[in-house]
């Protein structure tokens, strides 16, 4: 893989009249050619702002962005092959579905015939021929979202920006259009920049995805790489549901495992990356899904239910335990197995290397 | 996409306004200041030097002789203008408010209708729906002949050519100036805020008083203003259904342009008119700043 | 009433002991009883004098108290009148070109502003809305001194330039509604899909910005056509508009003639409405 994008130390500083804004710091960022890349943060974390420096529409206060070695960053939109799927579709209402697929190929001068073809194309790969002759004002949410990538993909450009385009839609339309785009990204090849709030959107489609909160990339790396070991403790908590303990490093192994001590009966193996010195501080950072719930006989550390709640598939169980509270993600039979109510005392054990040391406590 | 250059065809966007509006009314204005402040050219006309002999005579009579008495006309016509007005922008309030109010609490597709349906009298020509009103004043007018047709003559007085008639008539032309604006600032109120308020025990008097009119307050000075303005400098009205008796600002200003022809003293009238509608100006701040806290 | 009354009765009642007693709705609590039956009345005030007039513009007698039968021959004698025909000629002249000035200033100003947000832009938007805060006597005789003054003389040149002046405010409200409706991302797709600025201007932001531009273009007409003070006193002899020559008539006295001839003009400010209607709902 080459890199193509090569975003570097790009700050963006809003300046206003009630005072200046400082959107992003200093990014920094790789993506690959052919690469499903996402943008995953908090509102107003700064998603936008990139995106649209990417796309030409800002400017951006510090740094630049080259695609493919070159510098683009004085480069219009117009001068950049790069197509935007705009939040809301931006779809032109007084143009028809096909001529709206086709304004940007007649803009590069194309000839007819070509324009045509491609278009016809495009309305295939999106499944929207049929409503060709259509205004975007007599789509669905869904396919006014079609038409928006068949738009962005018609004049074959480097990459595609995305920018949370499953947001206006229904929580089924969702899911089967994170499929779709996966697909069509598959089958076109074209880098797609993926800008999302949603986690288990960028866990589901992504190839890599970098966290950004308040201006800054808190971890870039794979999502299987971002769920089980997140690089900070604002990782670990954005992504999934995390305990979060604090705990005191009880010994340190050469395989870069460490032994923590939670409390007296809490002792948990976790992974880490950093080099740890026996006696310091760590927060460790456990998923309500790794941790098992036993009975009050079986050997582990005590705690008691302070709360059940029920969420379909499984439960969601808060455990005090000392001063603090763990939650823990239980299936209904073990719920029923052990006998849980709020006030019932119950042990639980956090299984080795489950859990994983995260730094900035 | 500098923003340099998006700024400089911004400002390009805007160079047409003011050479327009800048040409041909902040030039003139400002040239009708300058002319009030110089003599009467000997032929009509302007004598550029500078004199504040056009105020003056607002205000004293200066005899050949060179003494001076107070002149009490045209104080007198400038306090009827204002008093004219500021009673017409008063019934207009009083009149338009339930109106605009009723407009503003119908459904969307509706309320632009019925807005529309005020609206259209005032997109018509002012003299004409002034002219109307003669056809029924008049002494052998529309109510006249009714009245006699019914045996009622007696009952006619005619109010044509009366002060009475040109509040009439400026009520009339200027209310939907009123009602419009109000209008927009009152469907742009949320009605949860007054269920709020009667779910709070607020009476519907207390609902109006202490909701309703403090958060359409901007819409109230707008409409004050829009009736106000036209209203202190109406000279068709006066004419027409006043019949030219009741002088007002419009006529006296119009006047020295046509026979009296004395530059100065119409520029020095219409600087006083400006005044006025500027101290006009800030009640409706005032009253917003004490009703619109919020807004 | 009574029939079905007796067919419920014909059943065995239901509930007995619960009296039916009619339930009177209540007042939505943001509802004023009476200010519908106002509402009415303010509509027949503000409409019974056009439609008297209207009315007796078909009038066959000479009074204009006195119904004689339909006729159309006032508005004949008042169309066959050769100064008649010049004046509209002058009105529609005049109302066409001040409001292609004022369309072209008002389109090119909304872009500026509604794009930007500058302190200047702020400063225009207030200019623009000046004519509306200058009583139109004081602006119509200002505007007379300075053609005055540089020689100008009265043609309808000047007439054509100072109409443009106070129909560029009600030209400019529609087209700014307009524009601000129109998503900025509308104008950053075309550029993304490689327009250049004026491309992006002419394919993407004028078509949608047509029904608000119709709009203001209509009532900038309805403000020239029925415009009296501004033409009355900068108008000269040759170049008198509609309603200047409607005020002359009154002058004289009053006769049918007026009716017909100030019917026709609010017949053709109602056209004018309606276009301004239809083309501000499309947008
Ligand atoms: N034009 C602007 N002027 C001033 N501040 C802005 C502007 N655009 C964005 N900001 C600010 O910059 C920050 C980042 O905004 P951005 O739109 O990039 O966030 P985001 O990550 O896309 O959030 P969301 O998920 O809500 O879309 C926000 O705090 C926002 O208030
Ligand atoms: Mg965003």
């Amino acid at each position: 893989m080459s890199v193509q994008i090569r975003i570097e130390r790009v700050g963006k500083t809003y300046f206003g009249a009630k005072g200046d804004h400082v959107a992003l710091n200093a990014v920094s960022l790789d993506v690959e050619r052919g690469e499903f890349f996402t943008l995953l943060g908090p509102s107003g974390c700064g998603k936008t702002t990139l995106l649209r420096i990417l796309a030409g529409f800002e400017t951006a206060t510090s740094g630049r962005v080259l695609v493919d070695g070159v510098d683009v960053s004085a480069l219009p939109p117009e001068a950049r092959s790069i197509n935007t799927v705009f939040q809301h579709y931006a779809l032109f209402p007084h143009m028809t579905i096909a001529e709206n697929v086709a304004f940007g190929l007649k803009r590069l001068r194309r000839p007819a015939a070509d324009v045509a073809s491609r278009t016809r194309e495009m309305l295939e790969l999106v499944q929207m021929t049929a409503l060709a002759e259509r205004r975007p004002t007599q789509l669905s949410g869904g396919q006014q979202q079609r038409v928006a990538l068949a738009r962005a993909l018609a004049p074959r450009p480097d990459v595609i920006l995305l920018d949370e385009p499953l947001s206006a839609l229904d929580l089924k339309l969702r899911q089967a259009m994170r499929f779709e785009l996966k697909r069509l990204q598959r089958e076109t090849g074209v880098t797609f920049i993926f800008v999302t709030h949603d986690q288990d959107e960028a866990l589901s489609m992504s190839d890599r995805i970098a966290v950004l909160a308040h201006g800054d990339v808190q971890q870039l790396g794979t999502p299987e790489d971002i769920y089980s070991r997140p690089a900070n403790r604002f990782v670990a908590q954005f992504i999934g549901d995390a305990n979060l303990l604090k705990g005191e490093v009880i010994g340190v192994d050469a395989a870069g495992q460490a032994r923590c001590r939670i409390n007296e009966e809490l002792i948990v193996l976790a992974s880490c990356d950093d080099a740890l010195v026996v006696g310091q501080e760590a927060l460790v950072s456990a998923r309500p899904e790794q941790i098992r719930l036993l009975a009050p006989s079986d050997e582990g550390a005590a705690g008691e239910v302070r709360n059940v709640a029920f969420m379909g598939d499984s439960s969601l169980v808060e455990l005090a335990v000392g001063e603090g509270v763990i939650r823990v993600q239980t299936s209904g039979e073990t719920l029923r197995e052990l006998g849980l109510a709020p006030g019932s005392a119950v042990r639980f054990q956090i299984p080795p290397l489950a859990a994983r040391i995260v730094a900035g406590q | 996409m500098s923003s340099a250059r998006a700024r400089t065809n911004r400002v390009l966007g805007l160079a047409p306004v003011w050479l327009l509006i800048g040409g041909l009314l902040l030039a003139p204005l400002l040239l009708v200041v300058a002319i009030a402040f110089t003599e009467q050219g000997a032929y009509g006309g302007v004598d550029w030097t500078f004199s504040g002999a056009a105020f003056v005579s607002l205000l004293y009579n200066v005899d050949f002789d060179g003494t001076a008495s107070v002149e009490w006309s045209y104080v007198q016509i400038f306090l009827t203008s204002a008093a004219l007005a500021g009673a017409t922008t008063a019934i207009c309030l009083l009149v338009g408010f339930p109106v605009a109010y009723f407009i503003s609490r119908q459904p969307p597709s509706r309320r632009s209708v019925l807005m529309l349906l005020v609206a259209i009298p005032f997109w018509t020509d002012l003299l004409v729906r002034i002219y109307a009103w003669m056809i029924i004043l008049g002494n052998d007018g529309l109510i006249a002949s009714a009245l006699s047709a019914l045996g009622a003559g007696w009952l006619y007085r005619n109010i044509l050519f009366t002060p009475k008639a040109i509040l009439l008539g400026m009520t009339y032309n200027y209310l939907p100036l009123m009602i419009l604006p109000l209008c927009s600032s009152l469907e742009k109120l949320d009605g949860r805020l007054i269920e709020a308020a009667a779910d709070l025990y607020a009476s519907r008097w207390s609902r109006m008083k202490d909701v309703i009119i403090p958060l359409t307050a901007p819409g109230i000075a707008a409409g004050c203003m829009l009736v106000f303005i036209p209203a202190v400098g109406d000279f068709v009205t006066p004419t027409i259904i006043g019949g030219g008796k009741t002088l007002l600002f419009g006529n006296l200003v119009a006047l020295q342009f046509g026979s009296a022809h004395n530059w100065p003293f119409g520029a020095a009238i219409a600087v006083v008119m400006l005044l006025l509608i500027g101290c006009a100006g800030t009640l409706p701040l005032l009253i917003r700043r004490r009703l619109g806290r919020v807004a | 009433m009574a029939a079905s009354e007796v067919k419920r009765s014909g059943g065995a009642p239901a509930h007995d002991s619960a009296p039916r007693r009619p339930v009177r709705a209540l007042l939505a609590p943001d509802r004023y009883r009476g200010f519908g039956v106002w509402f009415g009345f303010v509509v027949v005030f503000l409409y019974a004098p056009i439609v008297t007039l209207v009315v007796y513009s078909f009038n066959d007698g000479d009074m204009i108290g006195m119904w004689r039968g339909v006729s159309l021959r006032w508005y004949q004698a008042t169309l066959a009148d050769g100064s008649v025909r010049k004046a509209l000629a002058n009105t529609l002249i005049v109302a066409l070109f001040a409001t292609l000035i004022a369309v072209s200033v008002a389109t090119a100003a909304a872009v500026a502003i509604v794009r930007g947000a500058g302190r200047f832009e702020r400063l225009s938007e207030r200019l623009i809305a000046l004519p509306l805060a200058i009583p139109e006597i004081v602006l119509a005789i200002a505007t007379l001194m300075l053609f005055a003054l540089i020689d100008l003389g009265s043609s309808i040149t000047t007439l054509v330039l100072a109409h443009a002046v106070f129909c560029t405010p009600f030209a400019f409200m529609p087209i700014r509604t307009a524009l601000a409706q129109i998503s900025v991302s509308m104008e950053e797709a075309a550029r993304d899909l490689y327009c250049t600025p004026a491309e992006c201007f002419r394919l993407v932001t004028l078509p949608l910005l047509a029904p608000g531009i119709v709009a203001g273009a209509m009532l900038s007409l309805v403000m020239s056509i029925d415009d009296f003070i501004t033409s009355y006193i900068l108008s000269g002899p040759g170049n008198t508009t509609v309603p200047v020559y409607i005020f002359s008539m009154i002058r004289q006295g009053v006769t049918p003639q007026i009716n017909a001839l100030s019917s026709l003009l609010f017949g053709l400010s109602l056209l004018l409405v309606a276009g301004f209607w239809f083309s501000s709902r499309r947008s």
